[in-house]
């Protein structure tokens, strides 16, 4: 790996999970151990690169906005090259940078990003969108390096069973990690800290292979004998 | 390599990973500007196009075919000692900011800028126009305009400003020490020279005559990162162009579409085609994002710009002099684009 080459983390999700602000939450706690620089891909372009400007937590020539006119999942897997690129030019003006952290557009839950892209992937979910939404799976929820279960301070007021949901989620991700998340709760955000620091480290050595959730959710369907199959295709 | 017929196919195909989804060729400002009144004027989509393939796109196709020219008429050896690369060139060594002798930074700077852009910068008034040359407002170039007089009147506002626009020709632009992104970090400043053998006189100049016809630097710098996209990825595809093209190298991309139609047979009109083609897509494609547009009703559009697109390919496929490349101009997109890059709210990147 050329000594340039950051750690590239994506961070997927639906609108309004709290992509942005888990990214903010990363800066602020390790923006004194790591060199870090931030592309967001927003439908409207540089809002998610303002918020994170504004914010404070990162100096705002490391973070860059990617247009993707429209096309949030093109933009992480059909197509990385604009992104990959502003990725490469970050790490060359900002050399040498240890992660790089990529924030999709807010899309759907199949909108996972290309290997090509990055190096591993956080997909993030909030209680706020219901509890149910871990156990409809899908790739990301099964198969992102990391699922983060966000904003769990607000679950008594959505009525969501917290406890519940991570472990639908960890149902559907044989085990993988589920990080339930609360920027007002430390022990969760020591807990990502650590993730993104052993990731990092991980990838660093070289150890890491990027996994592809793929587009693919485990799906079923009627067999010729009409009994159900249910499977996950490999990538 | 496959056969050229299919490789113009793949050129013209949006699905192909080369950044087209994040380019509207202009519609997204000229929207925002009015045009298409909100969707109460949607012919004025078809009209905006065509006013590009009569301006901007007949210049990029002349450009490409003047291109695709040097490429099949330089004998090979010397091409590729003037225009060889190191493997992996720091982008940095291609900026005219590292050439002290550089009268010219406008281009290198704007073009490693992030997409949001640095709105103090814009107004600095020597990274405006055509540096060097001066700005003859005039009869078209001996070409001829197509149809007579370039036409931009219309309900959405060109008129006025549209005038067949002469810029100063190439050689006007070849002052020792401009801006040079062909030709390896030597060829920086004095190989520049226009009619040296080999090296820059080649598709140095032709870039140099393409750029002295984008006026605006936001264009050059967002035709740059397309091409920069493009040459990427037909590294990958078709090795072949990588004896003309430095890797990763910030080439206007109707200069490294003119490279891969010589290294991969498409004939000079192949490649106009594709050119005028993927532009006049590229606008009905995104007025689909951008106004209330019936799909339909957009592919109704494409087809009816096909004798367009066939008129632009019959006057730009036999050139191949580079002085001969028109230098149409549509003075309003320039504007819009240089307003696009501040504006806050973008689907589009340009």
């Amino acid at each position: 790996m050329p000594k340039t080459r950051s750690f590239r983390l994506g961070v997927a999700g639906p609108v309004g999970t709290g992509k942005s602000s888990l990214i903010a939450t990363i800066c602020r706690e390790l923006a004194d151990e790591l060199r870090l620089g931030v592309i967001t891909n927003d439908i409207y372009t540089d809002e998610d690169a303002r918020l994170l400007r504004s914010a404070g937590v990162l100096d705002p020539d490391r973070i860059r906005a990617v247009e993707t006119g429209a096309c949030p999942h093109t933009a992480i897997r059909d197509d990385v090259t604009p992104n990959l690129i502003a990725v490469e030019d970050l790490e060359r003006d900002f050399a040498p940078l240890d992660v790089v952290l990529v924030e999709s557009g807010g899309d759907n839950l199949t909108a996972t990003f290309s290997p090509a892209l990055v190096d591993a992937q956080i997909f993030v979910l909030d209680v706020a969108g219901g509890g149910d939404v871990a156990r409809k799976g899908g790739p990301g929820i099964a198969r992102a390096d990391l699922l983060v279960v966000n904003k769990t301070d607000l679950a008594p007021y959505v009525e969501v069973d917290v406890e519940q949901m991570v472990k639908d989620a960890e149902a559907a991700r044989d085990g993988k990690t589920v990080l339930a998340l609360s920027r007002k709760d430390p022990a969760s955000v020591a807990r990502l800290k650590e993730w993104v620091r052993n990731m990092t480290a991980h990838v660093s050595t070289g150890d890491h292979t990027p996994v592809d959730p793929g587009p693919m959710a485990p799906h079923s369907h009627i067999g010729e004998d009409g009994s159900v199959i249910t499977h996950v295709h490999t990538h | 390599m496959g056969t050229p017929e299919l490789v113009a196919l793949m050129l013209a195909d949006g699905r192909l990973p080369t950044g087209g989804h994040t380019q509207s060729a202009g519609l997204e400002p000229a929207v925002r500007a009015g045009l298409g009144a909100d969707g109460k004027q949607l012919h004025e989509v078809p009209a905006y196009a065509r006013d590009r393939l009569r301006t901007v796109t007949r210049v990029d196709a002349a450009v490409a075919v003047v291109a695709r020219h040097v490429v099949l008429t330089t004998p090979k050896p010397a091409s590729r000692a003037d225009w060889s690369t190191p493997p992996s060139p720091n982008r940095e060594t291609w900026s005219p900011n590292h050439n002290p002798n550089s009268r010219l930074d406008a281009d290198g700077l704007e073009a490693a800028e992030p997409p949001g852009g640095r709105p103090g910068r814009l107004g600095r008034s020597d990274e405006l126009g055509a540096p060097g040359g001066p700005v003859r407002l005039g009869g078209p170039h001996g070409l001829g305009a197509p149809g007579g007089p370039v036409r931009l009147g219309g309900p959405h506002g060109l008129g006025g400003l549209g005038g067949p626009v002469r810029l100063g020709g190439p050689h006007e632009l070849g002052a020792p020490g401009g801006p040079v992104r062909l030709g390896g970090p030597d060829g920086l400043g004095a190989t520049g020279a226009p009619g040296s053998p080999g090296g820059l006189g080649g598709l140095g100049v032709v870039e140099r005559a393409w750029a002295g016809r984008t006026s605006s630097h936001v264009v050059r710098g967002v035709v740059r990162r397309q091409g920069r996209l493009l040459v990427r990825l037909a590294g990958r595809v078709w090795p072949g162009v990588m004896e003309y093209l430095p890797a990763d190298g910030e080439i206007a991309r109707p200069v490294a579409l003119g490279v891969v139609a010589a290294v991969t047979g498409l004939s000079a009109e192949q490649l106009a085609r594709v050119v005028a083609y993927d532009d006049a897509q590229t606008v009905v494609s995104a007025s689909m994002k951008l106004l209330p547009v019936d799909p339909a009703e957009a592919a109704t559009w494409l087809a009816a710009l096909h004798d367009d697109i066939e008129e632009l390919v019959a006057e730009v496929a036999p050139l191949t002099d580079v002085d001969k490349i028109p230098a149409y101009a549509a003075p309003l997109i320039d504007i819009h684009a240089q307003k696009h890059v501040t504006e806050r709210m973008r689907l589009f990147h340009a």
